[in-house]
């Protein structure tokens, strides 16, 4: 976590102010392993900034501000996905019997196999991962993101790990426990 | 021992993980939440204002009426507003006829008889004449005449 939850204050504009500014790249980052759309990703976050501030006033600091701007973000992006998926069914409808359009070289150059990979999960699989590897959250801080019990992250955590060496093969080769730090804390789900 | 995700992926996945994110430039742009209008509670003022005038409105209509219908309300407000220009500037018509309430439908009269051809003075009433003259009672009439002379004349008066 970036900073300790009591450093905010309620209804505060100032500790908002403070609180996008810590945080927007790091809930950016969060929805772009989500979804794939760089603009897609920008006004999610945006918009979880906005339901944040407006929630601002209710906002209890027993939960760290950050988690729950992740949690309003990750679920805003849940529903983009949700959306553009219906979308993307009226485009193929629409295209049937045109020629698909080409991508933009700028977007493959940018794109890597294991933001693939993260971006074909279910989005709440994907947010455990990288919370949990990118931004070093606990299970217990996970929860509290996503609203779940501590069971359920552990539980996604482990399908989001097979399923990411499915897809993965050969570029990840099995190696010690100790290479994670956060499994000096605690472990996840067994199997 | 049960594996972890970590044991699946690998210990180059974190790495990894970190250095692709971190290759990820978020796009600022203002933010939004600077610009999204702060909930007033007065923000349904006006939309309260106005029902409650519409429902006043309504109130004192049936009040004044004793009907629901706003068509009648309508027809009460234009009543009460034409009536203080109508008592300000009188017609010289009142003038001819008596003023009174029975007038009134004498010039309903009247105008829709114009507005169809017809004699304006014409009435009702004037038009059962000529029904009476048709009938056969008045060709029987000098008949009980004719007949009481001669009994004058059978009676006395030409005998003395």
């Amino acid at each position: 976590m970036s900073e300790p939850s009591d450093e905010y204050r309620p209804g505060s504009k100032e500790d908002f102010d403070r609180l996008y500014r810590t945080s927007y790249p790091r809930v950016y980052r969060t929805l772009a392993a989500i979804l794939s759309d760089p603009e897609a990703a920008e006004d999610c976050t945006q918009d979880a900034f906005v339901q944040a501030f407006q929630a601002w006033k209710r906002w209890r600091p027993d939960a760290p501000a950050e988690a729950w701007v992740h949690r309003i973000a990750v679920n805003r992006a849940i529903s983009y996905r949700r959306s553009a998926k219906l979308r993307s069914l009226g485009e193929i409808m629409r295209r049937l019997g045109r020629p698909t359009p080409t991508a933009d070289p700028a977007d493959a150059a940018v794109r890597s196999d294991l933001l693939t990979a993260l971006r074909a999960l279910p989005p709440r699989l994907s947010a455990a991962i990288v919370l949990r590897h990118y931004h070093g959250y606990t299970n217990r801080e996970i929860a509290a993101a996503l609203g779940v019990s501590e069971r359920t992250v552990g539980t996604r955590l482990h399908q989001a790990g097979e399923r990411l060496r499915v897809v993965l093969g050969t570029s990840f080769q099995p190696g010690a426990a100790e290479a994670f730090p956060s499994d000096n804390r605690e472990l996840y789900a067994k199997d | 021992m049960p594996k972890t995700e970590g044991d699946l992926l690998g210990r180059d996945f974190a790495r990894r993980l970190r250095a692709e994110l971190d290759r990820v430039r978020p796009r600022y742009s203002s933010p939004r939440y600077t610009l999204s209008p702060v909930r007033n509670p007065l923000r349904f003022a006006p939309v309260a204002l106005c029902a409650a005038l519409a429902g006043i409105l309504a109130l004192s209509g049936f009040m004044a009426t004793g009907s629901p219908n706003p068509v009648v309300w309508t027809q009460r407000v234009v009543t009460v507003i034409e009536a203080p220009s109508s008592t300000g500037a009188p017609p010289p018509a009142q003038d001819e006829h008596e003023p009174g309430p029975a007038a009134a439908p004498s010039h309903e009269a009247e105008s829709k008889a114009s507005r169809d051809g017809s004699e304006p003075r014409e009435s009702p009433e004037a038009a059962e004449p000529p029904e009476a003259a048709e009938s056969p009672e008045p060709a029987e009439s000098p008949e009980p005449g004719e007949s009481a002379e001669p009994t004058d004349d059978h009676s006395g008066s030409g005998g003395g």
